[in-house]
């Protein structure tokens, strides 16, 4: 609304405009568990995802969201290492599939303190609590998002950044065949992201972020194992690049990494504790900006 | 303490009243200018740390956690927290003010006494504002429970005052490095089990709102009450007020 390019990741359309992205992503999450670098078990999650979200402005300032994710193919694998009580024990298999619960989300615009400047203040989750079931996933919970965002423009493109509060909510889910429930207890993240959209040229822009986090109460029960975390960290970076196919339409390809580490509190006070997710994501997506450019 | 954050919560926006006013006595001023978080613009960063804070406070529901002190990995800092928790007793705050101070007696410059009157406020409100709530509250400390100092963070009150002085008078360049550093102050907190999460989130709100709040009181021509008036030989610190 005050100048933000479409391919901006702060974009929102003008009053009565909508913009649409549809897109799909592969992701890899790997959990380490280890005492004094020794394995005591190996949980990977393997994804593919595909999204939806669409972005209407009913209002001048004020932006209605709507994201929605199906995720067709999800395989989990747990690996007992050396350490492990159950060292020798085959790993723990199973795969699932499902229509992820919708996210909505409200994005008011702030009347920027300068005409290069654009503020936002972003609150959004996921309101709905779909009933959990064995092979299908869920995102369960009733998860909270709060945002600021700002952004300021340069010549060679945009520096933009948030500062973030997430709230996600108890979360319960059932491998297939299994009546025992996985619960991750609810956690929050508070963090900062900084980033650059380049727009040195017509037709392409890059974009690059980097995040740091911090997070508390990070607690999981499986019929497996228990882990509880009263605090942990997350560093990040993303890297992407859009290509416009007109002037309303571009596509995205954008990659990202991420680590939390967190510090075990479930364990002897004389172990060497590492507790320690990576993530990595790739996505494709395509937008279409439905009404009028307003850069 | 749930109650008191959104007690907080409630104050920020309920009674955020400005008030302009010609002459002020002393105590007015004082409480015009202890007021600035809630009477002014700066009630948006003090109603963000303090939603932040409650979100995590509420989530956290008294749980309670074995705690393991020799986990290196899961401390950003790890074995250099102890910089924060030096630098974080308001060192930066005095050797801003001291330097200003002496910057502005040796060169005449008003907007140098401006700035270390504007410092000194600052940091007295949040420090008051500070020890009131850590009296208050008697949160025991994550790693040090004989401790009941634990909310809100003073380490990080005074370091985001100090952060929020210099990008409010030097700009965003300075104010990005002032905010830098403030954030691996108040971090460094929460590494070495000093704090936790919701006690650094209100620390940073507190003392970014009293920076920020006294900035715009300026802004809406609420006096200056510093002056120095150089002397032969010396100099005379001048604190008016009017009765």
């Amino acid at each position: 609304m005050f100048g933000l390019s479409i391919d901006h990741p702060y974009f929102i359309p003008n009053f009565k405009d909508s913009i649409l992205t549809i897109g799909a992503g592969n992701g890899h999450r790997e959990i380490e568990y280890e005492n004094a670098s020794s394995k005591i078990d190996d949980q990977i999650y393997k994804f593919n995802e595909s999204h939806l979200n669409y972005v209407v402005s009913p209002w001048d300032f004020l932006a209605l969201g709507l994201r929605l994710s199906y995720d067709f193919d999800r395989e989990y694998e747990l690996k007992f290492g050396e350490s492990s009580s159950r060292f020798g024990e085959d790993p723990v298999q199973s795969s699932s599939s499902g229509l992820l619960d919708p996210e909505l989300f409200f994005i008011y615009e702030f009347i920027p303190f300068k005409d290069s400047w654009s503020q936002q203040l972003v609150i959004g989750g996921n309101p709905f609590d779909i009933k959990e079931k064995p092979g299908k996933n869920y995102r369960g919970g009733n998860d909270v998002f709060v945002e600021y965002r700002f952004s300021k423009r340069r010549e060679d493109g945009y520096m933009y950044g948030k500062l973030f509060s997430n709230y996600y909510g108890k979360k319960r889910t059932f491998l297939p065949g299994d009546t025992r429930a996985t619960k991750v207890e609810s956690y929050t993240e508070v963090g900062l992201q900084l980033g650059y959209l380049f727009k040195s040229y017509k037709k392409v822009s890059f974009l690059l972020e980097g995040v740091f986090a911090l997070s508390s109460d990070y607690n999981i029960e499986t019929p497996e194992l228990t882990r509880t975390a009263d605090k942990g960290f997350v560093i990040g970076g993303k890297i992407g690049v859009n290509y416009f196919l007109s002037a309303k339409t571009y596509v995205q390809v954008t990659f990202d990494k991420s680590s939390y580490i967190y510090n075990a509190t479930n364990e002897d006070i004389d172990q060497d504790i590492d507790y320690e997710f990576e993530n990595y994501t790739l996505n494709f997506n395509v937008s279409y900006l439905f009404g009028e450019l307003i850069e | 303490m749930k109650y008191l954050i959104i007690f907080l919560l409630f104050f920020s926006n309920t009674f955020s009243v400005e008030v302009q006013k010609e002459e002020f006595s002393f105590g007015e001023q004082v409480w015009e200018e202890f007021k600035t978080p809630v009477t002014t613009n700066a009630r948006y960063i003090l109603f963000g740390s303090l939603l932040s804070a409650g979100m995590v406070y509420i989530n956290k529901q008294g749980r309670e956690y074995n705690k393991r002190e020799t986990f290196d990995d899961a401390r950003p800092f790890g074995d250099y927290g102890y910089i924060g928790e030096t630098l974080g007793w308001g060192y930066l705050n005095a050797l801003y003010m001291l330097s200003h101070l002496t910057y502005g007696y040796i060169n005449d410059d008003q907007e140098s006494y401006k700035a270390t009157e504007h410092m000194f406020k600052a940091s007295t409100y949040t420090l008051f504002a500070t020890s009131a709530l850590k009296m208050f509250v008697n949160e025991r400390r994550p790693g040090y429970p004989e401790d009941t100092d634990s909310f809100p963070s003073g380490h990080s009150s005074m370091s985001f005052a100090f952060a929020s002085v210099v990008a409010a008078r030097h700009g965003w360049a300075y104010g990005s490095l002032a905010y830098g550093l403030a954030t691996y102050i108040s971090v460094s907190r929460i590494n070495d089990d000093w704090h936790y999460l919701h006690d650094v989130l209100v620390g940073m709100g507190i003392g970014a709102s009293y920076g920020w709040g006294l900035k715009y009181a300026y802004d809406k021509e609420l006096p200056y009450q510093f002056a120095v008036i150089p002397a032969d030989g010396g100099g005379v610190v001048v604190a008016g007020y009017s009765f």
